[in-house]
C-alpha cells in the first residue's frame, strides 16, 4: 500500500507497496466515456488489428499483415482481421488543498493517498491524467503512461495544504478545460467550500463528465470528541466562537452534519455526480473500494 | 522631547498594573482549530457576533501600548523647538558646575546638537563658564561644531550670560540665530530673539555641598585649623555625614543636621604635619562634584625680610602670626629666594631680591616726585588690597608722590595725590606705600595692619594674585612656571593654565618655594540646583521664545491611543475573510 507519511501533513514521498500495486492493477477506474487519441481502452469502432473480433473483405491499401490467411484457405476469399480501436480516457483529479484540509490530518493524508492511487491507476491503464489543486489552481499533466508514475507520486507528495480560500469552482473548470469531450473527474474535498457545491458541479455536466465527489472528512469532524468551554477557531478564516461543548452539543452537531450530508448528496444527485463519503481513518483500500471496479467486469 | 508633567505621566503609567493583573486573571477558553465553523454556528443560539480572535500576547501588548500612549499624553509632552532652520548659528552653552547635575549635561549636549542639526552654518560656540569663552568662531562644518560641543565640560562658577551672548553675537554676526542652552541657573538678560532652552534633567533640588574649605595655622598650639562651610539646598532637613580626611586618612566623621536651605561652618583641628585636608559629604545627590572640598594645610610661615626700620610696619608684621619676619640690611639681603617678600623702608636698593617687594616711604623718582606733604585719605578705592578697609580720613604724612607710574594702579588716594599703588613691573609685584606710616595717624587705624597683611599675601603669590582662581577660569602667569594639576600631570614652562578641574594645583617657580592651592567646585549658586533664574523671567516674556517648551505633543499621543483602540476593535469586529457556506 502507499506508505504512510512520517509527518502529520504527509511526507515528501509517496510510494506504492508492490503487493498493493498488484491488487490495484486488478481494479480499474469506472470510466464510461473515452476521449480522443490512442489509448489502451477498446472502443466500439473496428480497425484492422491482431485481436480478432470480426472480418471484412480486403481492400486495396490494407496492411497485408492483417490478412486472415486461414480464413482465405477455408473460404477462398481475402479478408482482413478486425479488432477494437483503443482509446484513452480523460481522468481529472481535483484535490482540495485548502487550510481546512490541514485541520484534519487523517483526512488530508487519505485524500492525498486517494489522489495518488487513482492517478497511478489512470497512468497504468494508459489514460490521460491531470491533477489540479484547489484553491491554488496548480496543475500537473495532462500526462499519460505508466512511466510517469514516479513523477506523479512525487508531485502528490509535494502538495501542501493551507492555501487561502476554499473555492473549488475555478480549479475544477481549469481541470476540465483541456478535455471538452468529457471524461471522468474525481473531486476529493472536505466540501467546506466558499462557493456553492451546485455551481461547482454545474461546470462538469453529465453525461459528458462522470463526476465522483469523494467527500473526505476526518474522524474528529464526523464524531467530535472535544469537550468543555472552547474557542472554536476556523482554520481558514480564523473566525472564532466560544462554545461550551458537551454530549448534547455533540449530538446536535451530528444531527446537523447528517442534514448537511443529505444536502450534499441531493446536490450531487441533481447534477448526476456520485457522492462518496470517506472517513479519514478507514484506510486507503477501504476508501478505494467504492470508487473502483474489478478489471474483469464488463463495461 | 520633554514632558511638562512627568510625574503625572508616571502615575498614569501605573495603569499597567491593573491591565497586567486583569490579563493574568483572564482565563481564555483553549483554542480548538476546526476545519470549518459552519456546523457549529447552527448550534450556538442566539447567534454570536463573529469576532476575530487576537492572541493574548498581542492583545496585552496593544492594551499596554494604549495605556502608555495615554500616560504620555497626560505627561504633557512637547517637542523641543529650536526655531526654524537657520543659516548661521550662535550657540551659547552654559558650562557652569550646576550643569553637571544628573542628566543636565547630556540633555544640554543633545539640545546643542539638535540646534546644530537645524542650522546650515557657520557655527559659533561660546562656553558660558566662570568667564565666557569663544570655543568656535564661524566654523563651516557642523562636524566641527559637534566635536567642539563634545569637548566642553561643565566646570565653573558664575556665568555672565549677557557677556557670553555679547561674545557670541560679536563672533557670529547679528544675523546668526542665537540659542542659549542652560539649566537656568545663570543670571543676566537674554535678548528676546534668543532661543533659550532650559534643560530639566537631573533636577536635584536635594543637593548638599561643601561650599568652601580653608585652613589657618595656630602657631601657639602648633596646630592647623580647618574650616568648611556645608550647605543643604533641599527643601527639607537632612542629616548629612561629613568626613574630614588629612592626607587621605580619616581624621574625623560626624553627622551634621541641616535644616532646609541651611548652611553651617564646621571647624576641626588638624595635625600640623598634614598637607592636604579634604572635607567630604556622603550626600549621594545629583551633583557629586561639590560634595568634596580640599584645602592646603599651611606649611611654613611666609618669610618676610625687612630692610630699614619703621615702627608701624614692624608692628603690623609682628601681629601676623603666619609670617616669619627677618631683618636685613642692604648688604645682608637674601637673594636666594628664601624670602617670599621683601619690605623696604626708605632704603634704596641696587639689586632687587626675588619675590614681591613692599616699598614703604620710598624716595620719589624724578617724574613722580613732589615735596613731602600731609593729606588725608579721601578714597580707599575698590582695589582688592584696600576694599572694605576703614582708612577714610586717615592722616598721611610724608607724601612724596604725585601720581602712580604707568605700570601701577593707585590703591589709595589722598586728595590729588596717590598715597599707595600696586602693580607688576619686570615680572615682579610691587606695592608702594608712598607715605611714612610713622607720620600722621594712619598707623593708629585698624585698617593699616590689615593693609600690610593683604599686601604681603598679594606680593607672596605673584603668579596667582591675592585669591585662588575660580574653577573654570584661565590663569595667566607673569613668569613661566611648571604647573601640576589635579591629575598630577605637569606642564613645564607654562605661561598660563586652565583651572578646569577641581583639585590640587601646584606651581613650581624658578626661584622660591612652590605655590600650592586647591580649587573646589562648591559654590552657593552652582550647588543650588533649584535655581531657575532664566526660567522665571523667560516665562514672563511675552514672546515666550522656546523656553524649554515647543510644540505640544499630547494630542498626538492621545490620537495614537485612540487609533490603537480603534484598530483593535476593527480587527475583532471585522467580518471574516470569507463567508462560510455549507
Amino acid at each position: 500500500m502507499i506508505t504512510p507519511p512520517a509527518r502529520d501533513d504527509v511526507g515528501d514521498t509517496l510510494r506504492l507497496d508492490d503487493a498493493f500495486a498488484r491488487r490495484l492493477e486488478r481494479l480499474r477506474l469506472p470510466l464510461r466515456r473515452l476521449g480522443h487519441g490512442v489509448g489502451a481502452r477498446p472502443g466500439a469502432r473496428r480497425v484492422p488489428a491482431a485481436d480478432f473480433i470480426d472480418h471484412r473483405p480486403y481492400a486495396p491499401g490494407d496492411d497485408v499483415r492483417h490478412i486472415d490467411w486461414a480464413n482465405m484457405a477455408r473460404h477462398d476469399a481475402v479478408t482482413i482481421r478486425l479488432g477494437p480501436a483503443t482509446h484513452a480516457a480523460d481522468v481529472r483529479v481535483l484535490l482540495d488543498a485548502s487550510a481546512s484540509m490541514a485541520a484534519a490530518p487523517d483526512a488530508w493524508r487519505l485524500a492525498r493517498e486517494l489522489a495518488a492511487a487513482l492517478g497511478w491507476l489512470a497512468l497504468a491503464t494508459g489514460d490521460r491524467l491531470q491533477l489540479v489543486t484547489a484553491p491554488s489552481g496548480d496543475s500537473w499533466g495532462p500526462s499519460t503512461g505508466a512511466a510517469r508514475g514516479g513523477a506523479w507520486l512525487a508531485h502528490v507528495a509535494g502538495i501542501r495544504a493551507g492555501g487561502h480560500g476554499s473555492a473549488l469552482g475555478p480549479s475544477l473548470r481549469k481541470a476540465l478545460r483541456a478535455a471538452p469531450w468529457g471524461g471522468t473527474a474525481f473531486v476529493i474535498s472536505d466540501l467546506w467550500l466558499s462557493d456553492d457545491l451546485d455551481e461547482v458541479l454545474a461546470s462538469a455536466p453529465a453525461p459528458r463528465w462522470d463526476v465522483h465527489v469523494v467527500h473526505v472528512l476526518g474522524r474528529e469532524q464526523l464524531t467530535p470528541t472535544i469537550d468543555g468551554a472552547l474557542a472554536l477557531t476556523d482554520r481558514e478564516t480564523f473566525e472564532a466562537i466560544e462554545i461550551a461543548v458537551d454530549e448534547r452539543v455533540r449530538a446536535d452537531y451530528r444531527v446537523a452534519l447528517d442534514g448537511w450530508f443529505d444536502r450534499v448528496q441531493s446536490a450531487c444527485a441533481a447534477r448526476g455526480a456520485l457522492w462518496h463519503l470517506v472517513p479519514g481513518d478507514i484506510g486507503l483500500e477501504a476508501a478505494l473500494g467504492p470508487l473502483l471496479l474489478p478489471a474483469a467486469q464488463p463495461r | 522631547m520633554t514632558f511638562a508633567a512627568p510625574l503625572l505621566g508616571l502615575a498614569a503609567l501605573a495603569s499597567w498594573l491593573p491591565i497586567l493583573w486583569l490579563h493574568r486573571r483572564r482565563r481564555e477558553a483553549p483554542i480548538a482549530l476546526v476545519p470549518s465553523l459552519a456546523p457549529w454556528l447552527a448550534l450556538v443560539a442566539p447567534p454570536v457576533p463573529r469576532r476575530r480572535r487576537i492572541r493574548a500576547t498581542w492583545l496585552l501588548a496593544i492594551h499596554l501600548a494604549i495605556a502608555a500612549s495615554l500616560a504620555a499624553a497626560v505627561a504633557r509632552p512637547a517637542a523641543l523647538s529650536l526655531g526654524p532652520p537657520a543659516g548661521a548659528l550662535a550657540l551659547v552653552m552654559d558650562a557652569t558646575t550646576s550643569m553637571a547635575a544628573g542628566t543636565r549635561w547630556s540633555d544640554a549636549e543633545a539640545l546643542a546638537l539638535a540646534a546644530i542639526d537645524t542650522a546650515r552654518g557657520p557655527f559659533t560656540l561660546v562656553s558660558l563658564g566662570a568667564e565666557p569663552r569663544l570655543v568656535l568662531a564661524r566654523a563651516r562644518a557642523s562636524t566641527e561644531a559637534r566635536a567642539a560641543v563634545a569637548r566642553l565640560q561643565p566646570v565653573g562658577a558664575g556665568g555672565d550670560v549677557e557677556a557670553a551672548i555679547g561674545l557670541a553675537r560679536a563672533a557670529a554676526g547679528p544675523a546668526a540665530r542665537l540659542v542659549v542652552v542652560t539649566d537656568g541657573g545663570v543670571a543676566g538678560v537674554v535678548p528676546p530673539d534668543a532661543a533659550v532652552v532650559v534643560t530639566a534633567g537631573g533636577d536635584g533640588g536635594a543637593n548638599a555641598a561643601v561650599l568652601d574649605a580653608a585652613s589657618t595655622r595656630d602657631p601657639e598650639r602648633g596646630e592647623a585649623r580647618v574650616t568648611a562651610r556645608v550647605a543643604n539646598f533641599a527643601a527639607e532637613a537632612r542629616d548629612i555625614p561629613v568626613t574630614l580626611l588629612v592626607d587621605g586618612e580619616r581624621a574625623d566623621q560626624q553627622v551634621v543636621a541641616l535644616g532646609p536651605r541651611e548652611s553651617r561652618t564646621l571647624a576641626w583641628r588638624a595635625r600640623p604635619d598634614g598637607q592636604v585636608a579634604e572635607v567630604r559629604l556622603a550626600a549621594g545627590d545629583a551633583l557629586a562634584m561639590d560634595d568634596v572640598a580640599l584645602a592646603w594645610l599651611p606649611g611654613r610661615p611666609l618669610a618676610v625680610q625687612v630692610v630699614g626700620a619703621s615702627g608701624p610696619v614692624a608692628r603690623a608684621l609682628a601681629a601676623d602670626a603666619e609670617l616669619a619676619v627677618e631683618e636685613a640690611g642692604p648688604a645682608t639681603l637674601r637673594a636666594d629666594g628664601a624670602a617670599d617678600v621683601t619690605v623696604v623702608v626708605s632704603t634704596p636698593l641696587g639689586r632687587l631680591p626675588p619675590g614681591g617687594i613692599l616699598w614703604v616711604a620710598p624716595e620719589a623718582s624724578d617724574d613722580t616726585a613732589a615735596p613731602p606733604t600731609e593729606r588725608r585719605v579721601v578714597s580707599g578705592g575698590d582695589h582688592p588690597l584696600v576694599a572694605g578697609l576703614d582708612l577714610a580720613d586717615a592722616l598721611l604724612g610724608g607724601l612724596t608722590v604725585l601720581e602712580a607710574p604707568g605700570w601701577a594702579e593707585p590703591i589709595l588716594m589722598a586728595g590729588d595725590r596717590v598715597a599707595a599703588y600696586a602693580g607688576v613691573r619686570d615680572g615682579r609685584r610691587h606695592v608702594v606705600l608712598a607715605f611714612d606710616p610713622a607720620l600722621g595717624d594712619i598707623a593708629q587705624r585698624v585698617g593699616f595692619p590689615l593693609l600690610v597683611r593683604r599686601a604681603i599675601r598679594w606680593l607672596a603669590a605673584p603668579a596667582l594674585g591675592a585669591s585662588t582662581p575660580p574653577l573654570g577660569s584661565r590663569v595667566a602667569l607673569l613668569a613661566p612656571a611648571d604647573v601640576e594639576g589635579p591629575g598630577r600631570d605637569r606642564v613645564r614652562n607654562a605661561r598660563g593654565f586652565e583651572v578646569d578641574r577641581p583639585g590640587l594645583y601646584r606651581l613650581y617657580r624658578a626661584a622660591g618655594a612652590p605655590i600650592a592651592f586647591a580649587v573646589n567646585a562648591g559654590d552657593a549658586r552652582e550647588s543650588d540646583l533649584s535655581l531657575r533664574l532664566l526660567t522665571a523671567r523667560d516665562a514672563a516674556r511675552p514672546s515666550g521664545a522656546a523656553a524649554g517648551a515647543g510644540r505640544p505633543l499630547w494630542r498626538a499621543f492621545a490620537v495614537l491611543a485612540l487609533l490603537l483602540a480603534a484598530a483593535e476593535a476593527a480587527w475583532r469586529g471585522s467580518p471574516p475573510r470569507s463567508t462560510v457556506r455549507r
